[in-house]
């Protein structure tokens, strides 16, 4: 009767939760309606998100900051919110963020970087605001011309450049004083170089550190033998006349002449540098801090011409710069803001305080700037850079290059080989590519047009709120293309334009020009003057308001989880139920114990997962996401057709199994010497052995990647010169090494906890009668470690399945040997993260996803059904 | 009689049992030490190491035996031999630590077997017939003996698995404590504390600190509140539904987490997660989960069901059963599962950077990220801080050991 009745009141209780969460939920979870409407005249209070990718505590981003809280003074409506985005995750964040409808409204992009983001489209909006229509011509005019153009993708303008890097020759004045070998100088050529390097080379000295297997210090040395990395209509030339002779010497640099030590990489190379074990470094202004901070004596000079083609090694020029999210509500303050950070006067400051390059055309002839020798020399060269064009191929060609390196490096392939291969692979890359929808401009937004009607052609100047706009010339037969940052006409033709001005022909009537930069919904005054004379007057106004993603809206995703949410209850409930009518009243609480991890479970996760999986079997892509379309199987037959497939699979298998095994035996190994021996120092022991667990895998990780260098401590013990990472198999063995070594702590622990749970008089009984060690262990240990080892090894299998940071962080799935394959130590995961972030291909990701899924699924379950791992107690 | 000639077969002095042992193990590390020589290119002592290798395996299946004499005397001109070549490989390499040490891995084994052999209770085993007295004082010397053996032999290997362990640690102490931000140099060359006042004179380093704690302390505490009844259900009770809420838990650990992180921030953003601690908590309690339920569940499995029927019969409820009865058998259990869920919080990093946007809710692993510029990395800043991100996980080993030890004092049922 009382069991009745309690089992009546549960259910009641069941029943009132059930309702109380389908009514509670999404009352207190949807209250984030609250929509900021874009404010017509900035003059209300209103805040910014800038995001920035320079390091925590350092002296740019102190000045960067003091940059941000200067504008806040100035214009006190505005608080301006930073935050600091880890440099290696920032695109990453960006699209997420930007999926989520939280894109910040201001962030720091590099050029090179606009090529990726460019074709990307979320709900069918790009991901960066059009600049165009907010810079007034005289805004724009500030900055240097090549900078500008750089921060474009197609037509449109992306960001206000603020800064610009390229690389060039720094010397230790010290290793040439030594050697009696005069300083490196403007008029040396490749030859120079080489011979200085020669004699450079002694002892533990290098003549030279230059990371010689990678593109970004490539370009220079092709463009100097005369080739190029595209043509004038953008298709890829790696392999063009020079090039291959370029790779060839640079190779030769360590291979033939070894000036350069063995297996140089970036970090490796600044290392060298820094410990005076090389005489020349070919490096950018970043690093300069760095090199003096280390007591060096250091000196900088243009990259050296080559003697053949007479031409001077030409650097790629990258450029750095504010962008402003199509998201934003408040695209007018943020502008504002982009373009104060990028201002004369912060420019200086940023130059003159961190060696950043600056970009606005007035600093070229600051006196600070021109007496500030290693400023004024890195920008005298970057005259001779060759801007990075901004284009996606630009973004594809540094895989097939680092391709092509590894096989000429091998010898796999020669020079000529490598870098046609490499071609053809950029070429067919470019063809599959998704293009993007083109961008509906919003026309209106931020411009006004005015037709003026002239007498003749002479310079006229149009002045807007009391300030010069534009200025216009009789055209005197210099004028070039307009290059379509804004528009002026007359007779429908758009007026030529000679710097920054635009250029009327002869006999023209009128012209009419649409005036960027106007602010909406205010009242603009404009007046055009021929001369001292006022000619037109008008007083107008734009009210064409931005348009802007809608904020992601989040009710699916609510229902969704609604729905998970209320079927899991019900699902216990039946349970429970269930249970009752087939009278197991002993496991009464079960479900109810249960319900709280099951649905913590369920509402974050299974959403997500089931999202994934529908993702599969779409067309998902960075150039259409939010609007996929269903595809069937299509993206699983690609993964399967993918070349390499197979390997990658097997080596996952071995990389798992191995690593496994070795976790469970090494760790079970400590766990019993440390449990039965009653030696002293065990918790010393214990503790020390655990440490791995405790530092960041990160940083581990990369210290290990650092002692496999050639150059690193496992060589120093050997007294060998192993380039070990750049071997296949022996890449594979480490990674799995440093996998295990990373692994064990957790295992030893656990199973150390398991140990302690066996009791202590089985084992009195087991001597006595007769059986110990060996016997002990097989007979005894390992049956009742059982229901540890299991759900340990099941876990540890589905972990290291999709262990991603090891081989991410050290060989990155390289050495990367043959075109459009997955790298020799990429694992499946790996790989996934390259075609998702990579190629931006989140279909085809998924569908690797789901396959990877259903493999694990396939072994857990066989796993589980042999070992009983579910069996409850007795 | 035949009970005194079973004495006297059973009886091997201690020495020889454990090198019998000892010379295996030393046969292995040597031919794992071949690899060296194979690096190297060193021919020359790549085949006399194989030729000691070969020696070692010999002298390990030629050891003496009761009443052989000349087995004796083999024996101790092998092990000679082994000891002479691991001097002359030693002399013909550059003398440093790393080279002392691997040829120590041939020269203390023969230097051990030459001294065991030659010792007065092998001398005199192997060359008479032993009285009945003798071997009863043998037999307690090899009691007492074998303990100490067993304890040097675990000290040997544990030092072994230390160094290998702590070898990279020393070296990110050695980048910490060094001028610049070099990642290199010698160990030990010069030593500045500049990277430590730099990262704990900045006043981020202690709100990532203080994040990292809340959220750390909070997965923890919560794993273990939904985690325990989970395991003792799943353990204890056989219900509807148990096999496939089991493997639910393994289900969402399978699919590959960086493709979802999209429609997980967009959970995180419907809940009003985002930026929010609590966000965190609960994103990190469902990572460790899995492992906490499954860990607890083969657990409590361990514990005797009728130390449970003993205390209801006791008077103890279903609650008081589990507080009293279950939870203190299986406190190594619940330490585990607290450390796996605390270093779970403590070390991620892809959630903790996608569901912040805000620079005062970043964690440490977060922090430590945004040490580096797209110009490179402040190596020793980093390291430093790597460091001290490492310590409280130092300290919080130490602390938990208490219960991997006290747990043994509470195991076992009786009868």
């Amino acid at each position: 009767m009382s069991d009745k009745h309690r089992r009546m009141f549960s259910q009641k209780r069941i029943f009132a939760l059930f309702f109380a969460l389908f009514f509670l939920l999404p009352g207190c979870l949807g209250g984030e309606d609250s929509e900021e409407k874009e404010s017509i005249t900035s003059d209300g209070p209103l805040t910014l998100e800038v995001w920035h990718t320079f390091a925590a505590e350092s002296k740019e981003e102190e000045t960067f900051t003091n940059a941000v809280r200067d504008f806040e003074a100035a214009n006190p409506n505005i608080t301006v919110e930073i935050t600091l985005v880890p440099f290696g995750n920032a695109d990453q964040l960006f699209m997420t963020a930007a999926q989520g409808g939280q894109a910040p409204d201001l962030m720091r992009l590099s050029s090179d970087q606009l090529g990726a983001i460019g074709e990307a489209r979320v709900d069918g909006f790009p991901l960066l605001e059009d600049l165009r229509p907010h810079l007034t011509p005289q805004e724009r005019a500030q900055f240097d011309q090549r900078s500008l153009d750089a921060m474009r993708y197609g037509e449109e303008l992306y960001g206000i450049p603020a800064s610009q890097d390229c690389l060039s020759l720094i010397y230790n004045k010290a290793i040439f004083d030594s050697q009696g070998v005069e300083y490196p100088n403007e008029n040396w050529t490749e030859e120079d170089l080489l011979a200085a390097a020669q004699q450079l080379t002694y002892q533990d000295v290098q003549g030279l550190a230059l990371p010689i297997k990678t593109a970004y210090w490539w370009f220079p040395i092709q463009e100097g033998f005369g080739g190029s990395l595209f043509d004038e209509q953008g298709n890829p030339t790696l392999n063009s006349n020079g090039s291959s002779e370029a790779m060839r010497w640079m190779l030769d640099l360590e291979l033939e002449h070894g000036v350069v030590a063995t297996g140089t990489q970036i970090e490796g190379m600044k290392n060298q540098f820094i410990a005076s074990e090389a005489a020349m470094i070919v490096d950018g202004p970043w690093n300069w801090a760095t090199y003096e901070a280390s007591r060096l004596d250091i000196g900088q000079t243009l990259l050296p011409t080559i003697s053949d083609s007479q031409e001077r090694m030409s650097p790629l020029v990258t450029y750095k710069g504010w962008t402003v999210s199509k998201q934003s509500a408040h695209k007018i303050a943020a502008t504002n803001l982009a373009l104060w950070l990028s201002s004369q006067s912060v420019q200086k400051e940023f130059a003159l305080d961190t060696y950043t390059m600056p970009t606005h055309s007035e600093l070229e002839n600051d006196n600070e700037i021109i007496e500030d020798e290693v400023i004024s020399g890195f920008l005298e060269q970057t005259k001779f850079g060759t801007p990075a064009p901004t284009t996606k191929a630009m973004s594809l060609v540094y895989v097939p290059l680092s391709t092509a390196f590894e096989q000429a490096y091998t010898g796999i392939a020669s020079t000529d080989d490598a870098l046609d291969g490499a071609n053809n692979e950029l070429i067919s890359e470019i063809s599959e590519l998704q293009i993007a929808q083109p961008i509906t401009p919003n026309i209106g937004y931020r411009t006004i047009e005015i037709e003026v009607e002239i007498p003749q052609a002479s310079n006229y100047s149009i002045f807007v709120d009391g300030n010069l706009h534009t200025s216009l010339m009789p055209d005197d037969g210099t004028g070039l293309a307009s290059l379509n940052y804004d528009s002026c006409k007359s007779n429908n033709t758009e007026l030529l334009e000679f710097e920054n001005q635009r250029l009327i022909p002869t006999g023209a009537t009128s012209f009419n020009c649409t005036l960027t930069g106007m602010v909406p919904g205010k009242l603009h005054t404009i007046e055009v003057f021929a001369g001292e004379d006022l000619i037109y007057f008008k007083q107008a106004s734009t009210d064409v308001a931005d348009q802007r993603p809608e904020a992601g809206d989040t009710s699916p995703v609510l229902f969704a989880i609604g729905a998970i949410i209320l079927s899991l209850i019900a699902l216990l409930s039946y349970g429970r139920w269930r249970d009752n009518k087939l009278g197991k009243t002993n496991s009464r609480l079960a479900h109810l114990y249960i319900a709280p991890a099951i649905l913590a479970l369920a509402i974050l996760t299974f959403y997500p997962v089931m999202y994934g999986f529908w993702l599969s079997f779409t067309d998902a892509d960075q150039t259409h996401l939010g609007e996929q379309a269903f595809i069937g199987l299509a993206n699983f037959w690609e993964v399967i057709t993918t070349s390499g497939f197979i390997r990658v699979t097997i080596f996952t298998l071995i990389w798992t199994i191995v690593n496994v095994s070795a976790h469970i035996g090494i760790g079970l190994f400590l766990a019993l010497i440390l449990q039965r021996s009653n030696i002293r120092g065990k918790t010393a022991y214990r503790t020390l052995l655990l440490l791995p667990w405790a530092v960041p895998s990160y940083i581990s990780v990369l210290v290990w990647k650092g002692m496999f260098q050639p150059d690193g401590l496992i060589n120093d013990l050997l007294g060998t010169d192993i380039n070990f990472l750049s071997d296949p198999t022996g890449a594979q063995i480490i990674v799995i090494l440093v996998n295990i070594w990373l692994g064990v702590p957790f295992m030893m622990m656990s199973i150390s906890g398991a140990l302690q749970a066996l009791p202590r008089d089985m084992y009195e009984a087991a001597e006595i009668d007769g059986v110990t060690g060996w016997g002990a262990f097989r007979h005894l240990t390992l049956p009742n470690l059982k229901s540890a080892l299991v759900p340990l090894s099941l876990l540890g299998f589905i972990w290291t399945f999709n262990m991603f940071n090891v081989i991410y962080l050290m060989t990155d799935g390289g050495p990367n040997l043959y075109f459009g394959e997955p790298g020799q130590t990429d694992i499946l995961i790996t790989y996934v993260y390259d075609v998702a972030f990579r190629d931006g291909a989140y279909g085809v990701a998924a569908a690797w996803s789901v396959i990877i899924f259903l493999m694990l699924l396939t072994f857990s379950w066989n796993y589980m059904k042999q070992t009983n791992a579910t069996e409850a107690a007795a | 009689m035949s009970n005194e000639r079973i004495m006297r077969a059973w009886y091997t002095p201690a020495e020889i049992l454990t090198l019998r042992k000892w010379l295996v193990a030393s046969v292995i590390v040597n031919i794992l030490l071949l690899t060296i020589d194979v690096l190297r290119g060193d021919d020359k002592n790549l085949a006399l190491g194989i030729f000691a290798c070969i020696i070692l395996a010999i002298l390990r299946n030629y050891l003496p035996e009761l009443g052989h004499r000349t087995k004796r005397d083999v024996s101790l001109l092998l092990s000679a031999l082994v000891v002479g070549l691991g001097i002359f490989r030693l002399i013909s390499l550059e003398i440093n630590m790393f080279n002392i040490w691997t040829q120590a891995w041939l020269i203390v084994p023969g230097f051990a077997s030459l001294w065991w052999l030659s010792s007065k209770p092998v001398t005199v085993w192997t060359s008479r017939e032993l009285s009945t007295s003798a071997i009863e004082f043998g037999l307690m010397r090899n009691y007492n003996l074998s303990k100490t053996h067993q304890k040097i032999a675990s000290h040997i290997i544990l030092i072994h698995f230390v160094i290998i362990t702590i070898l990279p640690l020393v070296w990110i102490f050695d980048i910490a404590i060094s001028p610049g931000n070099a990642l290199g140099g010698d160990i030990g060359d010069s030593f500045s504390s500049e990277h430590f006042k730099k990262i704990l004179g900045g006043e981020s380093f202690w709100i990532w600190m203080g994040n990292s704690l809340i959220v750390s302390i909070g997965t923890c505490l919560l794993g273990l509140v939904i985690a325990i009844p989970a395991g003792y259900a799943f353990s204890r009770y056989k219900f509807t539904g148990r096999d496939v809420s089991m493997f639910a838990f393994l289900l969402v650990q399978m699919f590959p987490g960086i493709i979802i992180l999209v429609p997980y921030f967009l959970v995180m953003k419907t809940l009003g997660l985002l930026n929010s601690h609590l966000g965190l908590i609960l994103a990190y309690c469902v990572t460790a989960l899995p492992l906490c339920v499954w860990m607890l569940k083969g657990f409590f499995d361990t514990v005797p069901r009728e130390l449970e029927e003993a205390a209801v019969l006791d008077g103890c409820n279903q609650f008081q059963v589990f507080t009293k009865v279950v939870l203190p058998l299986s406190l190594p259990a619940v330490a585990v599962t607290a450390l796996f869920s605390f270093l779970a919080a403590w070390n991620e990093f892809l959630l903790a950077l996608t569901f912040n946007t805000s620079n005062d809710m970043y964690t440490l692993p977060v922090g430590l990220a945004s040490l580096i510029s797209s110009t490179g990395q402040a190596w020793g800043d980093f390291a430093a801080a790597s460091i001290l991100v490492s310590l409280p996980v130092a300290l919080l080993f130490l602390f938990f050991q208490r219960f991997l030890i006290e747990g043994l004092s509470a195991g076992g049922v009786k009868g």
